[in-house]
């Protein structure tokens, strides 16, 4: 059943190459960001430049969208728009699951209980609709809904610190730490969680940022007032903006978006598989 | 002889009725955790964003601190404990504008039937095509072929499934519409399973929710790393000297693992079903979560959350018995 193979596979070529791919699947988007945070854009994403789906041109490099408004400027003040509200279901994501997660490992009996339970209703409900009834309540606040996106995600992190936690803690450089007087938090904070866990939570990261993203550009397409609205721009909601454009040839403004999603998408996922590629390695 | 298997068999009989319970009662307790957080949600919402909960004693939840009360959360626990009740009866309180004054449970239930369906179908295409391409690529993973096919799932299943219902609607519109025409699209007589009248759209659309949204390449990878631990135990040499059939113990070692990630997967697969129902227009259960929250009628939407808990634990116990089953170590604690 073993593998064969006339020559061996170099596993840290395989890792920088997943890295070197995702990180290039994800130029696209970080360029727009920088561009719109330091408001290098050539047009206002809000003002109307030129003719209805017109297409590329010196002045307008990708054209325009269905109202005339500039796509490149669009394109990427959405990944601007998107990017602090995707740092927030991060945070939120990155702290209740650390806590739970240490909680549950090494909590004791009560607080691993109570840690366990409060996984499992995490877990069992379902994702996207506890999102969706957040944003109903939120009304296109952003913020909220990522904040959502990140609670539903808190049991990943916290399933991923706490194999660490209970793999680490009784290995013999934790012993000697411990016999040196260092405090546990500091173990299980810089030690383990910062020192050998680190990739496996960016790992995860990754797949959050990838789900926060699915969860706001399919609001944003899907519309009745949950995910962000117009004329704040979203790759979703430029995608829905572009739909009637389609069945008459206008193909540009649809596909673009469409592009970028996908792309960014494989770009958090193959960055991921890198970073676990590299724990795989190290194991 | 005959005496010793019986006994087995009702020690096996015993030790399944007893996890079956423990397992019974660890998921009741969850989804009382899981309906106080979904009810504790709506109850944080300010007053003027949401419409009020009505529930079966027409009396209206209300939303934030209410001044004049016996204190808010007394009454907040005698509200969840009355809504509690009927969702345990499953009656989830009056439509508020979904279909005003209807019971909520007359719309979730028939669209969680429509639903059915379409999720066991997009699951079970999801499972087949990732223990497929699972096998192939721990039995034939130095071939290219092997590796091209794993990219490939890789880049297509990192797409979203609106995107690939757009590209059908935007593209496969006059395809579908000439198939109809020309008679190809109707069921096969042996199709076990009820379908949309309309077959090749309500196919497409099982194999879009099995594809997308990073569906199909996270249970590829993970049933690949649960079969190469299957494959790499160290058992296996005493299983070939013993005799033993290789391919059961694999299967006994892989069946849970894989079964588990499975029943964690159905948590994202119900989102992708919610987006492509909505993006079609489809009626259900997903199409009338999202519809009600656009439409801000909690009663609905909470009962539809609750309800895919519900289905969510069904399916998570179905997974944790059948492992129990498979892999005889659980049973003796090894």
């Amino acid at each position: 059943m073993g593998k064969v193979s006339r020559y061996p596979v170099d596993e840290s070529k395989k890792r920088f190459f997943l890295l070197f791919i995702g990180m290039l699947c994800l130029l696209p988007a970080t360029t727009g960001l920088v561009a719109a945070a330091f408001g290098w854009m050539p047009y206002d994403p809000f003002t109307f430049v030129g003719e209805p789906n017109q297409l590329p041109n010196a002045t307008t490099w990708l054209g325009c969208d269905a109202l005339g408004r500039d796509l490149f400027s669009r394109l990427g003040s959405a990944a601007a728009y998107f990017t602090p509200p995707g740092a927030v279901a991060v945070i939120v994501a990155l702290v209740m699951g650390s806590l739970i997660g240490v909680a549950e490992s090494l909590g004791g009996k009560l607080w691993g209980a109570i840690s366990s339970w409060f996984l499992q209703v995490l877990d069992s409900l379902p994702k996207f609709v506890f999102v969706l009834l957040v944003a109903s309540i939120a009304r296109s606040n952003l913020f909220w809904i990522m904040s959502a996106v990140g609670v539903t995600f808190a049991p990943q992190i916290a399933a991923a610190i706490k194999s660490s936690v209970l793999k680490l803690r009784k290995a013999a450089f934790i012993e000697a730490e411990r016999s040196l007087g260092v405090s546990m938090m500091r173990i299980v904070f810089v030690h383990i969680l910062w020192g050998h866990a680190r990739r496996v939570i960016l790992a995860q990261l990754m797949s959050l940022m990838a789900y926060a993203l699915l969860v706001e550009t399919s609001l944003s397409y899907l519309g009745g007032e949950l995910g962000l609205q117009e004329p704040l721009p979203s790759w979703g909601n430029m995608l829905a903006l572009a739909k009637d454009g389609v069945f008459t040839g206008q193909l540009m403004p649809a596909i673009l978006p469409a592009l970028m999603i996908s792309l960014t998408l494989l770009g958090f996922t193959l960055v991921g598989h890198g970073f676990l590629a590299m724990v795989e390695e190290r194991m | 002889m005959r005496t010793g298997r019986r006994s087995d068999a009702g020690r096996l009989l015993f030790g399944l009725l007893l996890f079956a319970g423990k397992e019974l009662v660890a998921a009741l307790l969850v989804l009382v955790g899981a309906s106080l957080l979904l009810f504790a949600v709506l109850k944080a919402a300010p007053a003027d964003t949401v419409k009020t909960l009505r529930l079966q004693s027409e009396v209206a939840v209300t939303q934030g601190v209410e001044e004049g009360g016996s204190g808010f959360i007394i009454d907040s626990g005698k509200e969840y404990l009355d809504w509690l009740g009927g969702a345990a009866t499953g009656r989830f309180g009056i439509s508020e504008s979904l279909q005003k004054g209807r019971h909520a449970s007359e719309l979730i239930w028939p669209a969680v039937a429509s639903s059915f369906s379409l999720l066991i179908m997009g699951l079970f295409i999801s499972v087949v095509f990732a223990l497929g391409a699972a096998l192939a690529r721990n039995v034939f993973g130095h071939l290219g072929i092997v590796r091209l096919l794993s990219s490939t799932i890789g880049i297509f299943s990192a797409i979203p499934v609106f995107l690939y219902v757009y590209g059908a609607v935007a593209g496969g519109n006059r395809l579908i519409a000439a198939g109809a025409e020309a008679g190809w699209w109707t069921p096969p007589h042996w199709f076990p399973l009820p379908v949309e009248p309309a077959f090749a759209p309500w196919l497409i659309a099982a194999v879009i929710l099995a594809v997308g949204d990073g569906g199909l390449v996270d249970l590829f990878q993970r049933f690949s790393g649960e079969l190469r631990g299957a494959l790499k135990g160290e058992h296996l040499t005493g299983v070939r000297m013993l005799g033993l059939s290789l391919p059961e113990v694999v299967s006994r070692d892989f069946i849970p693992g894989a079964l588990s990630h499975i029943s964690r997967r159905i948590s994202f697969f119900l989102g992708s079903l919610v987006v492509v129902e909505s993006a079609l227009g489809w009626p259900g259960v997903g199409y009338l979560a999202w519809r009600a929250a656009a439409e801000r009628d909690m009663a609905v939407l909470l009962g539809a959350a609750f309800i895919m808990s519900v289905l969510l634990k069904i399916v998570g116990m179905g997974c944790d018995l059948a492992g129990y089953m498979a892999d005889p170590r659980r049973r003796v604690g090894g």
